[in-house]
């Protein structure tokens, strides 16, 4: 717009022309400086330039002059405007001064205003702040209450609680509170506190399994007790060890009537009902309601106790269920388990002394026993912290172990008391658990071998017993002097009343024809019977197997020990011909005796009540038995070794008496009478037989007939010795002279009953053979030789030439000077002779 | 048959039952005991050789039984004695005095010059004790017979009062074999009477 007003400008300028300046002086005059350029050109442009300056000048001169007058107009005006601002001044002095009074005054008075305003404010603040405060702090509280509580929890052990409440606060309060640095502690804290947790009740978890551990053995005898109860067996454990104690574990007799006892009367032992399931934890007892019988009980023993009253469970349900919270049940289980295994170990572990006293085994079932039987109540009660399967692999492994530790410490036992005892415990620890419904079958196997380790301890046993009689028996027949010895014997051996003889005209003394060791042996091998009885008697077996066992072990005691110590008695260096006479008497009597056996054996089986051992003649004995006894074999035997050494002895005193013989081989002249050793010799065996009036008729005539034929080997073999090279005539008459004293003995008949000759028929080989020298009948001889009623039939040529050259030698000795003389060299050419004949039929015999 | 002994004494042993014969042979010929008493029957022996002077000396000891009931067989045996050894029991009064008859039994039976001695066994036993060593020595002084107290179980003075009887006889036979055979005479004197002792022992056996 400004470009079109200039354009107009311009073109007003160009078209005013030249005259025009006032025009240009107005335009100059305008506010519009901008076209001042153009007015200046256009003046510039023309050529009236002293015109435009003249015009201009007089412009100034026109508006000086309104300017002048303008002044002169208005000077009294502002004169007068002077003069009246001076009149204000002051008052606007005063005015100000006023203001400032004012103000001083507001300023004043505000000051209070202002506080109080401040103080207002502040306060408005810290309320503002406490309600902030207080809503935080209600905020933060039940969190620190939870706190608080956790700890009393923790400090009260509770905790289970302590462990929910950390929950509820880790998960609940705790995020609200996220701010504060103490949520953060407690943040931080609460691990730690779980871990708190975890360790106390892991403490008290120990403290508890420590607490079994000692228990176990406690609950494991109370389990035992009512196991034992239940099977209305003796428990053996406490009052019972003692009475068996005292009742002396050698007498097993004794111990039967106990067993008869509890069997015979039931009622002795229901007196008190059995606990209804075995498992003394189960509050069961507790829980039947208190009835009188129960309450009779509760005072009755405290065998009642019940084992939750012995041990607390709670640490393991606690245990459980915290790890179970914490997500670490695996863990628990993990170490419970490894925990109680360990445990088992150790209850597992017999006493090293074991084997020493029967408290040794109580303890340790009881032991092991306590320790199932909490196992099974965990089982029971705290889910799946023990599983079934895992318990009988546990058993399984327990079994083998204590199968093995007994099988090594029975092994040590040489006491068949102690044995019995442990047999007791080992039944009672096997129903107690089967009761529990552990498998106990290898259990009674291990019964069955201790049972033969049980027979081997008796044997042995019995081996001593057996010694012992035979070394104190007196071996002499039993001479009862009255009555009651009388009876004594046939108390033992009924059987026998017929064999006793009275001494004398009056009724006592009466004699038995044995020693005492036969009723002593009988009654032995009886109560071996019994003590072998003992062991099977509630062993789970039929009463045919009982008895065969019995059986069996009878026939090993008498076939092997009994025989053994019989033969170990005969053999015995320094045993006499009594003895042997009267062991040999006496088998007779045991053979007899053995029969019996066989019935004391069923009897004893059979009886209702084994009460006493004594026969009563009367059961039907060995109607369908399967072993019978080898007794009767044995003591055969034992008699026909007894014989043999009676035999072998009297050889050996003959021996003796051999052994004092001293001939003189050169003896020119014999001395009219025997030698002395042979008549000491036959007069020994003469009193001999004549003393030993026991002896039985067919051992003494066998004794003799062996004693004569030793004697005249012996004398053969002196003739025949090759240390004697020659033997004088003299010396032969001598010899022919005992030979007599020994044909005279035999004649004698020193023992009756010997068929005619027959003693004699041993030195008939002697007799020929000294006729055939003493006649020198050498002619008869060799003619002779080979028929059947030659007169020195038996004289074998060997043994003649033997003795001949012998003979010739002393010759050749004797006759040194005197061998020229015709007589001798006759003799000699004679000797030569029957010598190179004697040679042919040797020669002849070998041949054929 | 070469001789392995110089000479050949037959000792008998006498006395009441119980008092220790067997027990006292039992311990000279094995040096053992036996508690069990167990009687002996009839007549017994054993032989055991010793060694007196450098001489082998085979000692035959007859042990008799004490029974009265085979004092016939017991009796038998006295003459061929050369030594008699008379016990009795210290701790048995009874069989102390019994000591006379065994003598009177001895003269009547057995060869006069036999050599005897008395033994009281059981010594060792104190506290039942019936007869003291001195009764013993002063019974032994009134025969003329030697005296010892012995203990077979504990072993006191056996082997001694063996050696000793046998040493004795020892010495008389010595003495006789001296005398009968002064320096190198011939065979005939020895049918003489100093040997008939000997030969009377097989006589009576015949």
């Amino acid at each position: 717009m400004q470009r079109k007003s200039e354009g107009s400008v311009e073109k007003t300028l160009l078209n005013s022309g030249s005259n025009d300046y006032d025009h240009l002086l107005v335009e100059l005059e305008s506010t519009d400086s901008s076209s001042v350029g153009l007015v200046l050109r256009a003046i510039y442009d023309g050529d009236e330039y002293e015109k435009f300056m003249e015009r201009l000048d007089a412009r100034i001169k026109g508006h000086d002059k309104d300017i002048e007058r303008m002044c002169n107009a208005h000077y009294q005006g502002f004169v007068d405007c002077i003069h009246e601002l001076l009149q204000v001044r002051p008052q606007a002095e005063r005015l100000k001064k006023e203001i400032i009074d004012i103000n001083h005054d507001l300023q004043k008075s505000s000051e209070n205003v202002q506080r109080k305003a401040e103080e207002l404010i502040k306060f408005r603040r810290i309320l503002c702040n406490t309600e902030t405060a207080i809503e935080h702090l209600s905020a933060c509280l039940p969190v620190l209450e939870m706190y608080g509580k956790l700890v009393t929890q923790m400090n009260d052990k509770k905790y289970y609680p302590a462990l929910k409440t950390l929950e509820l606060l880790e998960h609940t309060y705790l995020p609200r509170v996220s701010k504060y640095r103490f949520a953060q502690a407690m943040c931080t804290k609460i691990p730690m506190m779980r871990d708190r947790i975890k360790e106390a009740s892991m403490s008290d978890l120990k403290d508890f399994l420590e607490n079994i551990r000692k228990m176990s053995s406690k609950i494991g005898e109370i389990a035992m007790k009512n196991a034992a109860h239940q099977q209305n067996i003796e428990d053996g454990l406490s009052t019972a060890i003692s009475s068996v104690d005292s009742s002396n574990s050698n007498s097993p007799a004794h111990s039967y009537k106990k067993y008869s006892n509890i069997n015979g009367n039931p009622k002795q032992v229901k007196k008190r009902k059995a606990p209804m399931p075995p498992n003394p934890f189960t509050g069961e007892i507790e829980a039947e309601p208190p009835d009188v019988e129960s309450e009779l009980d509760a005072t009755a023993s405290e065998e009642e106790l019940s084992a939750t009253d012995l041990v607390d469970f709670s640490p393991v349900y606690r245990c459980l269920h915290i790890f179970g919270c914490l997500g670490a049940r695996e863990q628990f289980e993990v170490y419970y388990r490894q925990q109680r295994q360990q445990q088992a170990k150790l209850a597992l572990q017999p006493p090293i002394n074991m084997h020493e006293n029967i408290e040794g085994y109580k303890n340790y079932f009881c032991g092991i026993v306590g320790f199932f039987v909490i196992e099974d109540n965990i089982l029971s009660t705290a889910q799946g912290l023990v599983t079934k399967q895992y318990l009988d692999e546990v058993w399984e492994n327990a079994l083998q172990s204590i199968v093995a530790s007994l099988r090594t410490h029975t092994s040590y036992c040489t006491d068949e008391g102690l044995m019995l005892k442990i047999k007791r415990l080992v039944m009672l620890f096997s129903y107690t658990l089967q009761g529990y419904g552990y498998n106990v079958n290898a259990l009674f196997k291990l019964l069955l071998e201790i049972r033969d380790q049980y027979n081997e301890i008796l044997m042995k046993q019995w081996v001593s017993v057996f010694r012992t009689i035979f070394d104190a028996d007196n071996y002499h027949p039993i001479q009862v002097n009255n009555a009651s010895e009388y009876n004594q014997i046939l108390a033992e051996l009924p059987f026998f009343e017929d064999e006793v003889v009275s001494i004398g005209n009056n009724e006592f003394p009466k004699k038995f024809p044995f020693s005492s060791f036969v009723p002593k042996v009988y009654k032995e091998v009886k109560r071996f019977i019994c003590a072998c009885l003992q062991f099977s008697l509630d062993l789970n077996s039929s009463q045919t197997e009982i008895e065969d066992m019995v059986r069996k072990s009878t026939n090993i005691l008498l076939t092997r020990t009994l025989s053994g110590c019989l033969s170990s008695l005969i053999k015995k260096p320094n045993l006499g011909l009594l003895q042997l006479i009267q062991i040999t008497i006496n088998t007779n009597y045991l053979e007899v005796a053995s029969v019996h056996l066989e019935e004391f054996i069923s009897q004893t089986i059979n009886s209702p009540s084994m009460s006493t051992p004594v026969s009563t003649p009367q059961a039907d004995a060995t109607a369908s038995h399967l072993a019978l006894l080898q007794g009767k074999s044995m003591f055969k035997d034992a008699r026909a070794d007894a014989e043999s050494q009676i035999y072998l002895q009297l050889n050996q005193k003959i021996d003796e008496f051999l052994e004092l013989a001293s001939y003189d081989w050169m003896l020119s002249e014999p001395s009219g009478m025997s030698s002395s050793y042979i008549s000491d010799l036959i007069a020994f065996l003469k009193s001999t037989f004549q003393a030993f009036t026991n002896l039985p008729l067919k051992v003494a005539q066998t004794a003799c007939h062996s004693a004569c034929k030793h004697i005249a080997s012996s004398l053969m073999n002196f003739l025949m010795d090759e240390e004697v090279k020659c033997i004088s005539l003299g010396a032969l008459q001598q010899f022919n002279l005992d030979l007599i004293q020994c044909e005279l003995f035999a004649n004698s008949e020193p023992v009756p009953g010997f068929e005619e000759g027959a003693l004699q028929m041993c030195f008939t080989e002697l007799r020929q053979l000294m006729d055939l020298f003493t006649i020198w009948d050498w002619s008869t001889y060799l003619s002779d030789y080979g028929k059947q009623d030659s007169k020195y039939l038996r004289v074998n040529p060997t043994i003649a030439l033997n003795l001949l050259e012998k003979v010739k030698e002393a010759d050749k000795k004797k006759n040194l000077f005197t061998s020229l003389k015709k007589n001798e060299r006759d003799k000699k050419k004679l000797i030569d002779m029957v010598i190179k004949q004697l040679k042919q039929l040797v020669i002849i015999n070998n041949a054929s | 048959m070469a001789k392995t002994y110089d000479y050949l004494f037959k000792l008998l042993l006498i006395g009441d039952s119980g008092v220790g014969k067997t027990c006292i042979l039992f311990r000279f010929s094995e040096d053992a005991f036996n508690t069990t008493f167990i009687s002996t029957i009839g007549i017994d022996f054993k032989i055991r050789t010793i060694e007196l002077d450098g001489k082998k000396i085979k000692l035959q000891i007859w042990d008799t039984a004490g029974q009265e009931r085979f004092r016939t067989i017991t009796t038998a045996y006295y003459r061929g004695a050369m030594g008699i050894m008379l016990v009795y029991d210290v701790t048995n009064e009874k069989s102390f005095e019994n000591i006379k008859n065994w003598i009177r039994n001895i003269e009547e039976h057995a060869s006069s010059d036999v050599e005897k001695m008395i033994l009281g066994n059981k010594c060792d036993i104190t506290d039942r004790r019936q007869v003291s060593k001195e009764r013993g020595e002063q019974l032994a002084i009134e025969y003329g017979i030697k005296f010892t107290e012995t203990s077979a179980k504990s072993s006191i003075n056996v082997e001694e009062a063996f050696f000793t009887l046998a040493r004795d006889i020892k010495i008389k036979m010595e003495q006789k074999l001296d005398a009968a055979n002064p320096p190198r005479t011939g065979h005939h004197l020895r049918a003489n009477e100093p040997v008939k002792s000997q030969r009377k022992w097989f006589c009576s056996l015949l």
